[in-house]
């Protein structure tokens, strides 16, 4: 039986481990944390727990990308999805205007022209541009016809080219590019497809799981173990071990020896870099891999509020300090939150645990090189600027929400995320998924060294969704095409 | 002023060298990129990208496609970077050209 050894048990991990185990190999996840499930794992405080990265999926109904893969897992009826308001499943706030998100393309269409109405035209060009982008997608359409690089020329140019070409009024420009805060990369720099694939994904349908996003995280595992495959948790790997040009196992830091047939790497591929004998690829993926610039950073915000925060209901919020598009991009600082998302779980299905239903979840982008040099600079001054940077998002929130008041407030920095998630500068998404590091410039999934695969958002596509593509993306490749894969989910 | 053809050619030939570990003597016009230089598709990827980033060009995807030999890659190098130079000449005659 071949042996395949997963490193980390995020989205991709877990996917790519359930996907080889169905076709019998011996399959076993080493996970560094104690909990599995990378950005899907929960933390939990007086019993009430709070997601670190999951808050919701698109196209997850049965008959959707997201939950035919879901079907083919094999894990769809052991969660609960809850399907979030399909007339509005994000509100984008801007200074004095709401937009509802709705879900239905049309339905979008409509709500834009009604708000904009003398755009009515560039619109329709949009949409119509929209479409063509996401049919280049194959695997997203379940589509094996499509050539691999129908893609590439939505991926150079931007969503701010874009949406400066079909539209005048720079507020309809901001609605449409705003949803870039939905994965971390503004507007100037995101790649036109992969906005156009995200935001068609959501408008399917937009899902939230009752319980958190563990629970997607012990249905994956507990399917796992039914195929025979194994999830260990607390074992860091410091090193894969090659030979001859093969990949051929793993060590961890406790000492132990996991032979391998193949190694799927769900980290970043820098962070597998770094786990390689010296030499094993070529200098120049080694130069190329180092000089990527890893996605935006984040602080996430775990609250407790009292109030009614009913007004946050079957949705998301996303806030916008001003119409500028850098807004998704401008870090929060001590001085200003120039956007927040916030979403409070416990409004759309039961808590189960007193107080989970005050459950409010903020994230708010910052720069991770300013949370490094206060760390360099020592624990007061790191968490001096970790509380003025909450208590800066925490005003702006309350005088948004004058009804509410804080009870409790613990919050992640971008020095939080490396520790728990190994992430490369506390990048939420991974890599920065933008023009200049897509397309023809994306990082492999492949590698120089056989027996040895990337998977997960960096080398795929920000969000659970992208993180799981991967997996099913390098499972093709590696289990005889894509074309039998893509027609099992097709079919499930 | 523009930098001369053997000099360009030199720095091409360096990045084989230094970037993809090809033996010096290995790197002639006439050798073959997959059968005498080991160099599969994955290389040809970081390939473009080290000469985009060395010359400050834009390689085409198609035209990249078609190289089979380093000369091949001599000859498109050269006339991008010819191009560009005298783009660059048209616009500010005493700017250096890269």
């Amino acid at each position: 039986m071949k042996r395949a050894v997963v490193v980390g048990s995020g989205m991709g991990g877990l996917t790519a481990a359930i996907l080889l185990a169905k076709e019998g190999w011996s399959v076993t996840v080493l996970e560094q944390h104690t909990r599995a499930g990378g950005f899907l794992h929960r933390f939990f405080r007086r019993g009430v727990g709070y997601d670190t990265g999951f808050h919701y999926v698109g196209g997850a109904r049965p008959d959707q990308l997201f939950g035919r893969a879901m079907k083919h897992l094999g894990v769809y009826d052991d969660v609960k999805w809850h399907p979030l308001d399909p007339d509005g499943f994000d509100v984008l706030r801007f200074p004095g205007f709401d937009f509802r998100v709705p879900v239905g393309v049309d339905r979008y269409r409509d709500r834009l022209v009604e708000a904009f109405p003398e755009e009515r035209d560039g619109i329709d060009r949009y949409i119509a541009h929209t479409r063509a982008a996401v049919h280049a997608y194959g695997w997203f359409n379940l589509d094996d016809t499509v050539p691999p690089e129908s893609i590439l020329p939505f991926e150079q140019e931007s969503v701010l080219d874009v949406t400066r070409r079909f539209f005048k009024d720079p507020r309809l420009t901001m609605v449409v590019a705003g949803q870039a805060a939905l994965y971390g990369v503004p507007p100037k720099d995101a790649p036109f497809g992969l906005h156009a694939v995200v935001t068609d994904h959501f408008m399917q349908s937009a899902t939230s799981i009752e319980g958190g996003g563990d629970r997607l995280t012990f249905a994956l595992v507990r399917r796992l173990r039914a195929l025979g495959g194994e999830v260990k948790l607390k074992r860091r790997v410091v090193s894969i071990e090659v030979a001859d040009g093969q990949a051929c196992g793993v060590t961890t830091a406790d000492g132990e020896h996991y032979p391998a047939d193949l190694v799927v790497a769900d980290i970043h591929p820098r962070a597998s870099l770094d786990l390689l004998p010296p030499g094993s690829v070529r200098p120049a993926y080694a130069a190329r891999v180092r000089d990527a610039r890893p996605g935006l950073a984040h602080v996430g915000a775990y609250l407790r509020v009292d109030g009614d925060l009913s007004v946050l209901g079957n949705h998301n919020l996303y806030r916008f300090a001003s119409w500028d598009p850098s807004s998704v991009e401008r870090p929060a600082t001590p001085e200003e939150t120039p956007f927040y998302f916030l979403t409070c779980p416990g409004q759309r299905h039961p808590a189960g645990v007193p107080g989970a239903d005050q459950v409010v979840l903020g994230l708010i982008y910052t720069d991770y090189a300013r949370f490094a040099d206060a760390r360099a600079a020592g624990e007061g001054a790191y968490r001096d600027l970790k509380q003025a940077v909450l208590d800066r998002f925490l005003a702006t929130m309350l005088a948004d929400h004058p009804g509410w008041s804080v009870v409790d407030a613990e919050a992640s920095t971008p020095i939080t995320t490396e520790r728990f998630n190994g992430a490369w500068q506390g990048a939420a998404y991974g890599h920065y998924h933008s023009v200049g590091q897509m397309g023809r410039y994306r990082l492999p999934m492949v590698s120089k060294v056989r027996g040895l695969v990337n998977v997960g958002q960096t080398v795929g596509f920000p969000g659970i969704c992208g993180a799981m593509m991967s997996a099913y993306v390098v499972c093709g490749e590696l289990t005889g095409g894509s074309a039998r894969l893509m027609a099992e989910v097709r079919a499930s | 002023m523009s930098r001369t053809a053997e000099s360009l050619i030199a720095e091409l030939d360096r990045i084989f060298v230094e970037q993809f570990e090809v033996t010096a003597d290995a790197v002639v016009p006439g050798a073959r990129l997959r059968e005498d230089l080991d160099l599969d598709s994955l290389d040809a990827a970081d390939m473009m990208i080290a000469i985009e980033k060395r010359f400050g060009i834009r390689l085409d995807d198609q035209v990249a496609r078609t190289f089979r030999t380093v000369g091949d890659i001599h000859a498109y190098v050269r006339t991008l970077v010819a191009e560009k130079d005298a783009a660059s000449t048209d616009d500010s005659g005493d700017q250096p050209a890269v």
